[in-house]
């Protein structure tokens, strides 16, 4: 008994002493003995983000603005290698489908998004490009 | 056998310490000096500067004038000016690449924009070379990435290849990415960034030092984080102004008393430890020198 005990000792004070500074797999398990500060939870979603106009206005601004502009008009702040501008996105025939795919893979100088972008985020796109060029509603007709 | 025991756990201990912790030999590192040149733009026409050849001449007689030489000279992308026909864009590529072979110096470049988007780098790819690659000189890791041939992202893709890539080097060595546009969110409105920048520079995480070269911006800016630092190359075409606010990107007339303002290039010397020394050389600077000799 006093053995056991005497090498549990000895193998305590070590990772007591060591552990703390080395960050050690060995003492991944008590590694919560040593920390000062607790360590956020990972926040895990419920379900998987569902496509939205909201983040699709927000890619907008970081990824398709300098060049189709902020109101989507094909005034953007930047030109192309070419000097001219890239198209207006308001007035489009509505066509998510077609939309999405030109997004994804591009055409002549609008980028292959699908390189950085997920579907969801895809979709949130055309979901915004929608929201420019309203009415979306059947006609009556 | 109980002290063994106590032995084997501190062992086990120290064997797991993270890299760095204790003093580290510095890998072969033979000092080396080189040139970082960016957008020379041949081919351009218009008021910005109305000799682009002559700009990009001037220069490579500055690096022809360096002493000691520079072992290879990197350009960091829009090496020409984009144009409509494949027919001229090719003309430009070929008048580029004669005037660099002219020096005898090797050249590595990257594409820009103006080379590689319209067609996502297929002639560039025929003209001047792979758009990404690695390569190793006196030491030093250089990884040369495309940011722009499909957008100014890195992608997918090429995100593999670099993933796979990095796992064959070594993350001590002094590593150096060259690109066109920066590795942050320099400003967005005007395209001075790369979409996946973040999880770009994430491959390199436990990497001890890494320099991103770029260009694009046309003077000089740089950004520093705990094991990146970013800096960028003058161009050897035309200076542009530093982002003030949500307007169109511009370029001004070249100015009749002063046209070489903001043109340059920069000199890195990589030391023994792998430290590296810039030197900016204006070529404003090499005229009034011209004058006064
Ligand atoms: C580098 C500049 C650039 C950026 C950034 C850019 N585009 Fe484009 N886009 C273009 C150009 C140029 C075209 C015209 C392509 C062609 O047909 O030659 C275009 C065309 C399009 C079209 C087709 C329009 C039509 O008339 O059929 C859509 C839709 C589109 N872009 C959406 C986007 C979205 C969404 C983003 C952001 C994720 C974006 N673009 C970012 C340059 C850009």
């Amino acid at each position: 008994m006093r053995k056991v005990l005497w090498v549990l000792g000895v193998v305590a004070l070590t990772w007591a002493f060591v552990g703390p500074r080395a960050h050690v797999a060995l003492a991944q398990p008590f590694q919560h003995f040593f920390r000062r500060s607790p360590t956020p939870k990972p926040h895990v979603p419920a379900k998987p983000p569902a496509p939205s106009v909201v983040l699709g206005a927000r890619l907008y601004v970081r990824a398709c603005e300098s060049c189709h502009g902020p109101k989507g008009n094909g005034e953007g702040f930047w030109s192309l290698p070419t000097g001219k501008n890239a198209p207006a996105l308001t007035g489009l025939t509505p066509n998510a489908a077609s939309w999405m795919q030109t997004i994804r893979d591009g055409r002549g100088m609008m980028p292959a998004w699908g390189q950085v972008l997920n579907h969801t985020e895809l979709q949130s796109l055309a979901l915004y490009l929608n929201s420019l060029n309203k009415p979306l509603v059947k006609s009556p007709s | 056998m109980r002290g063994a025991a106590g032995l084997s756990a501190v062992a086990a201990v120290l064997g797991d310490l993270p890299r760095g912790v204790f003093a580290q030999k510095s890998s072969g590192i033979t000092p080396f000096r080189f040139v970082h040149l960016s957008d020379t733009h041949i081919g351009y026409e218009g008021d910005a500067n109305r000799d682009v050849a002559g700009t990009l001449d001037r220069s490579l007689m500055a690096i022809a004038a360096l002493n000691p030489a520079p072992e290879f000279i990197v350009v960091t992308g829009d090496l020409t000016q984009a144009a409509e026909t494949t027919t001229v864009r090719k003309a430009r590529f070929v008048a580029f690449r004669s005037k660099m072979e002219g020096t005898g110096i090797p050249f590595y470049c990257v594409p820009g924009e103006h080379d590689a988007l319209m067609d996502r780098g297929e002639l560039y790819q025929k003209a001047i070379g792979p758009l990404h690659y690695r390569f190793e000189r006196g030491g030093v890791q250089f990884f040369a990435l495309d940011n722009v041939s499909r957008g100014f992202f890195v992608g997918d893709e090429q995100r593999q290849w670099l993933a796979q890539e990095i796992h064959k080097v070594d993350p001590n060595a002094p590593t150096i990415i060259l690109a066109h546009a920066p590795l942050y969110d320099l400003f967005v409105p005007w395209n001075w960034y790369t979409y996946d920048a973040q999880q770009v520079l994430a491959l390199f995480q436990h990497f001890r030092s890494v320099t991103v070269l770029f260009g694009h911006i046309h003077q000089l800016m740089s950004r520093r984080q705990p094991h990146v630092i970013q800096a960028a190359g003058l161009s050897t075409a035309w200076p542009l102004p530093e982002p003030v606010g949500l307007e169109k990107l511009e370029k001004w007339p070249q100015s009749a008393s002063d046209p070489l303002m903001g043109l340059g290039l920069r000199v890195i010397d990589v030391g023994a430890s792998g430290d590296m020394a810039v030197n900016t050389v204006l070529l404003s600077d090499e005229r009034r020198e011209e004058a006064s000799s």
